[in-house]
């Protein structure tokens, strides 16, 4: 027997908003981008697409086997490849992405900011892609969509860095100088600068998951911290670990820190006791670093025939999984909740793909899931941020 | 395309038939955006799940069992997604007020006060309310779709229903 609460129910759900015309048309497009090219065809049609592939292969083999040129693979069937989208398609369940290369910028947010080819010298999002910093020559200006109001600080240099503190209450960035590039602070709303650090290296700082402290790369190549919280600074020599600090990366969930050097990664958890530390082979050029779930480390190494990605677990950085791909990584990122891994993979001379990448598995092989972004550019590093 | 069942424009869009799938999501695609804003709460996660379903639907096609109808197959992939990712968020920002807080911004009153009450149910309960009363499954084809006995259904409907009308006939009684 159905009730009057079930009767208003019914009638509730029957009354509901409908989605968007935009996210209509974005679903639609995306459902049938998904279905993959047509693998039913008629049988007499195979027949004929089957033998005149024969016969090219055919003549195409006699060919070369007469110059002594042949090499044939036979692998398993062609996967289904999705296309890649011209314009930066924002991840579900994330709030935005932000990708520079090549001093410009890409940048798409939940919230409908949607920037492509801004000239910049960097950018990040807030942690909830409500805002976007970058940095313009030498000013460091937010944007916003809607009514949210944007500031414009200048600076006494070019700005070359800059990172949102996880409370979105902070921004540490660098900015060149001559000599030596300075470590900075600014409020979220444009309000206080302050000089953290005077002498550091060109690194991306990284926020501690508290927002009370931000490690850095000092001039002579060593991680550091700035704690905010009693002003003190604190470094830590990771150089025996492959040489000097080129990334730091903190936990987002845990006071860990992930130094990236020239040939090896150091991970500090705490000051008072040595770091974990794992060196890779002369070949290997470590890139970037990301944490996964679990505490688990993900490193972007490129060496002389392609990149690999290496899954780092346990105090003593056991490896727990690698994916090898043939073309080299040019930038990293991993998702909000540590489950997946954005990377910006060289397609081809001058085309990079901004993708979302499966978990890597023992000997597997790179694989790019979900296509972000197909851009052109010559650069050798593409910074990723995605919220 | 419209006359044609479900069963059939998937066998075609099977073959390849881009005109068959654009005539299923059309046909399914309010009905899956609807439940994912109902489980989900919020019109950015109802898009980036329904989206991402009807994805994983058209890339799963050709390993789609054509006996079976099409619609109960699509609102399993958007139940388990809405879980995924409601999941995923409170793990990542537990009591984030920003997430807790939830937007029926475009329904009437006594429809957000409903929603509120169905919202304030916990997930289980408020899947199966969502595909009874939303969708119009009966509790058998839920139980087949969510894969649990028909008895869990019919008690995670009574009680959510028992819920519901402490909480919304309560307000009920406060609006008036």
């Amino acid at each position: 027997m159905s009730t009057e609460l079930e009767r208003q129910l019914r009638a509730g759900f029957e009354r509901l908003p409908k989605p968007t015309r935009e996210a209509s048309a974005r679903a639609r497009s995306a459902a049938l981008a998904a279905l993959g090219p047509n693998n039913r065809r008629s049988r007499g049609g195979l027949l004929l697409v089957a033998f005149a592939v024969a016969f090219v292969v055919g003549a195409g083999a006699a060919a070369l086997a007469a110059t002594g040129n042949l090499d044939v693979r036979i692998g398993a069937r062609a996967q289904t490849v999705r296309p890649v989208p011209a314009r930066l398609s924002v991840p579900p369940g994330s709030h935005g992405v932000a990708v520079v290369a090549g001093g410009k910028l890409w940048l798409a947010t939940r919230g409908g900011l949607r920037i492509e080819g801004m000239p910049v010298s960097t950018a990040e999002l807030s942690p909830r892609a409500l805002y976007a910093v970058v940095g313009i020559g030498s000013s460091l200006v937010t944007l916003a969509p809607g009514k949210r109001r944007p500031w414009v600080h200048p600076t006494n240099g070019r700005v070359i860095s800059a990172a949102w503190s996880p409370d979105g209450l902070k921004i540490a960035y660098l900015v060149a100088r001559p000599g030596a590039d300075e470590l900075r602070l600014i409020e979220g709303d444009g309000s206080p600068d302050r000089l953290l650090v005077r002498r550091v290296r060109a690194v991306r700082p990284s926020w501690r998951a508290d927002s009370l402290a931000v490690a850095y790369v000092d001039l002579r190549g060593r991680a550091a911290v700035f704690d905010l919280s009693t002003g003190l600074r604190r470094t830590f020599d990771t150089r025996r670990c492959g040489g000097a600090a080129r990334d730091v990366a903190y936990d987002r969930r845990a006071p860990a820190l992930a130094v990236v050097s020239a040939h090896g990664i150091a991970v500090v958890r705490r000051w008072n006791r040595p770091a974990a530390c794992a060196t890779l082979d002369g070949s290997a050029s470590p890139l970037a670093a990301g944490w996964l779930e679990r505490g688990q480390i993900l490193l972007a190494v490129n060496r002389s025939l392609g990149g690999s990605l290496e899954r780092l677990s346990g105090t003593n950085l056991n490896e727990a999984g690698a994916a090898l791909g043939r073309q080299g990584l040019r930038g990293l990122a991993t998702a909000p909740t540590g489950s997946s891994v954005a990377v910006a993979l060289r397609r081809s001379a001058g085309v990079v793909d901004i993708a979302i990448v499966s978990g890597p598995e023992l000997g597997g092989r790179l694989k790019l899931n979900r296509p972000l972004l197909r851009i052109r550019t010559a650069a050798s590093a593409v910074s990723i941020t995605w919220r | 395309m419209r006359m044609c069942s479900d069963a059939k424009l998937v066998e075609l869009a099977r073959r390849g038939s881009r005109d068959a799938a654009a005539e299923l999501f059309t046909r399914h695609w309010r009905t899956a955006w609807r439940a994912a804003y109902v489980v989900t709460g919020r019109r950015e996660f109802a898009d980036d799940v329904a989206q991402d379903a009807f994805e994983r639907a058209f890339a799963a096609l050709s390993r789609f069992d054509e006996r079976r109808p099409f619609a109960p197959w699509l609102h399993r992939i958007v139940v388990n997604r809405c879980l995924d990712l409601l999941r995923t968020e409170r793990r990542l920002v537990a009591g984030d007020a920003e997430l807790a807080r939830l937007e029926w911004h475009d329904v009437s009153d006594g429809d957000q006060e409903l929603l509120d009450a169905v919202a304030g149910l916990s997930l289980q309960r408020r899947v199966v309310v969502v595909l009874r009363y939303g969708l119009g499954y009966t509790p058998t084809a839920i139980a087949e779709l969510l894969g649990i006995p028909t008895g869990t259904v019919n008690s995670r409907l009574a009680r959510a229903l028992e819920e519901l009308r402490a909480d919304y006939e309560v307000n009920d009684v406060d609006r008036a």
